[in-house]
């Protein structure tokens, strides 16, 4: 038992009316909650953290890397071969 | 027989359907009005309530064995509206978003007796309480959770519970007879 509970006040704030949250809302909540903890027990905990730690970010720097590459070899066809067209 | 709190934490961690049912039917209305008197806005609130039963869903296999249900499911709840109030300008909108009253009357006198004006007066002092001070006396007095629990949710010493608690209690009695002096106007938007 809170030592507030004879306390006025407190006791006003209690006594406050309840806003409701509509039958459908609830329903929806609930549904979207039970499909969330459906779903986390067809995902292990130890794939996801396999796939955000390692993999996820393996592929991106897969991907920058390359990213970089093809724009180095994109400048060198551009700059570089031109330059040497200009030089003959 | 219903389930103990602790009965339902032990199916949580198995993640039984049965056991998110009976807690979802026994909390969900407390996490709602909490969380819709913490943001002042309808909208935000049923998305955070949303968020929260689903961050309940997908933690449940990660609670520990004797785990309070009703501190951590509040505590949930405070953690995504932490997290929504800071990437928002929440603070400048929400005040007195359940008040249908505008602010910058003062309240007749004739009305003060009537009920629901008593209310409304009472909502619109809550909602202009800096939040700290709005989710404790939400925690302790609406929800009647134990001083324990709530130091719990909100992650403080028992002793600055109580530090904060008589604060906002005397804030809200200031803001109270503020708004309920006839000539004198509510203070609006006070510090956060």
């Amino acid at each position: 038992m809170n030592p507030e509970s004879n306390d006025p006040i407190l006791e006003r704030l209690r006594d406050l009316p309840v806003p409701p949250l509509d039958d459908a809302a609830v329903g929806r909540v609930r549904w979207r909650a039970q499909a969330a903890l459906a779903g986390e027990r067809r995902l292990p905990v130890r794939m996801v953290r396999v796939w955000t730690g390692s993999v996820l970010p393996a592929l991106l720097v897969a991907a920058g890397l390359m990213y970089a590459w093809q724009s180095m070899t994109w400048m060198e066809s551009i700059y570089v071969a031109d330059r040497a067209v200009a030089s003959r | 027989v219903k389930p103990t709190d602790a009965e339902l934490v032990a199916g949580l961690r198995r993640r039984e359907r049965a056991a998110f049912d009976e807690v979802y039917a026994r909390y969900h209305a407390r996490i709602f009005r909490f969380l819709l008197r913490l943001a002042g806005q309808r909208e935000v609130a049923e998305d955070l309530f949303q968020e929260t039963w689903v961050s309940v869903a997908r933690h449940a296999d990660r609670l520990v064995e004797d785990t309070d249900l009703a501190a951590w499911l509040f505590t949930v709840a405070r953690n995504r509206h932490t997290s929504f109030r800071r990437w928002s300008v929440l603070d400048w909108m929400n005040t007195g978003t359940l008040s249908s009253e505008p602010h910058d009357e003062a309240v007749p006198a004739d009305r003060r007796a009537d009920a629901r004006e008593t209310a409304a007066l009472l909502e619109r002092a809550l909602a202009e309480l800096p939040s700290a001070h709005r989710e404790v006396l939400l925690l302790v007095a609406v929800e009647g959770l134990e001083q324990q629990q709530v130091a719990e949710v909100l992650g403080i010493r028992h002793d600055t519970l109580r530090q904060r608690l008589s604060r906002a209690r005397a804030e809200l009695a200031e803001r109270l007879e503020a708004a309920t002096k006839p000539g004198r106007r509510v203070a609006v938007g006070g510090a956060r």
